[in-house]
């Protein structure tokens, strides 16, 4: 899990010390949505994920309830001006 | 301000005020309670309608504009903004869309339903303002959004199918005083096939390319088939509406078979979304989208069987009943089920941050009595024109009327809930 990894479908996919982080910025809906779920399925991403969305995914928090994840939209701080318009979500698995 | 509050810029900078999209909803459910009780009054007329003044005319647009055009504004004004990332220029233009045109639909209906012309055109210059305002609002929005460019391609064909549709409208409605029409059924053939196909249909079919993935958790239909899928059905559209103002049979039964390929193509693609989901279990409101899409491949079938009369003596209000009533409404409802309590949940901010669980703002139950109901309604309803007998029509709008209630007490459930959790 620490490649740096762009997926055909468009999303970004990298490991920090602080998690497993998952840019899905500039995919059309329900691709975020989609994405984010079939990472925390494939079992192998630790217990953090930083996810980087255009918008704050509200369909997204029933579905991480049902599978045990909680979720915090937490401060985005690149530096970078394309971070502006960014929603970081942070999702910390609550039960295996 | 919290930290949460302050990084929700995206789609919650996008909410329009919840009472916003809710006062269409709500509307909506009344005319869906109003539209099945005409029918229980004035059954004998419906069974064999085929135009003119009265309460099955009365009906028809209970349905058309009373249900499906109200609750289509409520949720398009919502959701396309979230879907396109573009918020709406202005919230007061979607108020005055709400005064021009639910008012306006009321008068439009009382004047149809009392065989008063004068009445009707009053009503129908109101609403004509009203939707041309909502057309103005969702071009402006799909124009500045450039995401979702199936949807979008939908949209613009709903948005031109919208002005002609509301054109021909109004001048079927002066036709009705003045006469100044040369064949006034063949305007009305046209009018039903730009809504039922064109603007309401082309909405349903591009707000499925969003939604039902999103349901089922599944990626996006594939672009290339899905664009395929949209020329079908504008082609058949464009065609149908022709063949409508032409008086042009063989024409007629072009679109008909094009608009068939159209729909299998679009079911192709719906039913790989279903399978390749991660979410196989979707509950009652999916109970519903199947059975609208069973009647979306039924309509042109029987358009086209009603052409050449195999379809029995009611076959051209059987197409408009399947079209109208067993695709159009039973999809929308299937779909409102899900989006009613999300657009809810979109509105309240729980301590924690996040907005509540679906299931905690809407009761089930409602949604079964009236699932069961509209399914016995439209059925009966069909078995009525076919039968041709309007006890059965008034049989079946009682049943229908149970679930139009039940319908009502569901939205009112959720509204309650939303006032409460916001207060």
């Amino acid at each position: 899990m620490s490649c740096d990894c762009e997926s055909p479908d468009g999303s970004r996919l990298w490991t920090t010390s602080d998690g497993v982080h998952l840019d899905v910025r500039g995919l059309e809906c329900p691709a975020p949505l989609v994405q984010t779920l079939g990472l925390i399925e494939r079992g192998d991403v630790g217990n953090v994920i930083i996810v980087h969305l255009d918008q704050e995914p509200l369909f997204l928090y029933p579905e991480l309830d049902e599978r045990g994840w909680s979720h915090e939209v937490v401060a985005s701080s690149c530096g970078d001006p394309s971070c502006e318009d960014e929603v970081r979500l942070r999702l910390v698995r609550m039960r295996a | 301000m919290t930290l949460a509050a302050t990084f929700l810029g995206g789609a919650k900078s996008r909410l329009l005020p919840p009472s916003l999209p809710f006062r269409f909803f709500v509307a909506a459910a009344v005319f869906h309670i109003a539209l099945w009780i005409v029918l229980l009054v004035a059954g004998e007329e419906a069974v064999s309608f085929r135009g003119g003044l009265g309460p099955a005319l009365a009906a028809v647009h209970l349905l058309t504009l009373g249900v499906l055009t109200t609750t289509a504004i409520g949720a398009a004004v919502q959701l396309l903004p979230v879907a396109t990332r573009r918020a709406l220029a202005a919230v007061w233009p979607i108020r005055l869309v709400f005064w021009l045109t639910v008012p306006g639909l009321i008068v439009l209906i009382a004047g149809m339903y009392a065989y008063d012309p004068v009445v009707l055109i009053v009503g129908a210059v109101a609403t004509t303002a009203g939707l041309l305002l909502f057309a103005g609002l969702l071009a402006d929005n799909l124009r500045r959004g450039g995401s979702l460019q199936v949807v979008a391609a939908y949209g613009w064909a709903a948005f031109v199918a919208l002005i002609a549709l509301v054109v021909l409208g109004l001048a079927l409605s002066i036709d009705f005083e003045t006469g100044f029409l040369g064949d006034h059924a063949a305007v009305a053939l046209a009018h039903m096939i730009l809504g039922g196909f064109g603007f309401m249909g082309m909405l349903a079919l591009g707000f499925s390319h969003v939604l039902v993935p999103m349901f089922a958790l599944s990626s996006a239909p594939a672009k290339r088939p899905a664009y395929a899928a949209f020329a079908a059905a504008v082609v058949a559209i464009v065609l149908g509406t022709m063949g409508a103002l032409l008086g042009s049979t063989p024409i007629l039964a072009v679109a008909g078979l094009i608009g068939l390929g159209a729909v299998i193509a679009h079911l192709w693609l719906m039913r790989i979304a279903l399978s390749t989901g991660m979410r196989k279990r979707l509950g009652l409101s999916f109970v519903l989208v199947r059975c609208a899409w069973a009647c979306l491949l039924l309509t042109p079938l029987i358009g086209l069987a009603a052409l050449y009369d195999w379809a029995g003596p009611n076959g051209a209000t059987l197409f408009g009943l399947v079209l109208l009533g067993g695709w159009l409404m039973t999809f929308l409802f299937g779909i409102l089920q899900r989006i009613i309590p999300f657009l809810a949940s979109m509105h309240v901010t729980q301590p924690k941050g996040a907005p509540p669980l679906l299931s905690e703002l809407a009761a089930e139950g409602p949604l079964t009595v009236h699932a069961v109901c509209h399914g016995v309604g439209v059925v009966g309803v069909a078995a009525a024109i076919i039968l041709d007998n309007g006890m059965i029509v008034r049989g079946a709008a009682g049943i229908g009327l149970i679930g139009a209630l039940a319908f009502a007490v569901f939205t009112g459930d959720v509204v309650r809930r939303l006032i409460a959790r916001r207060t």
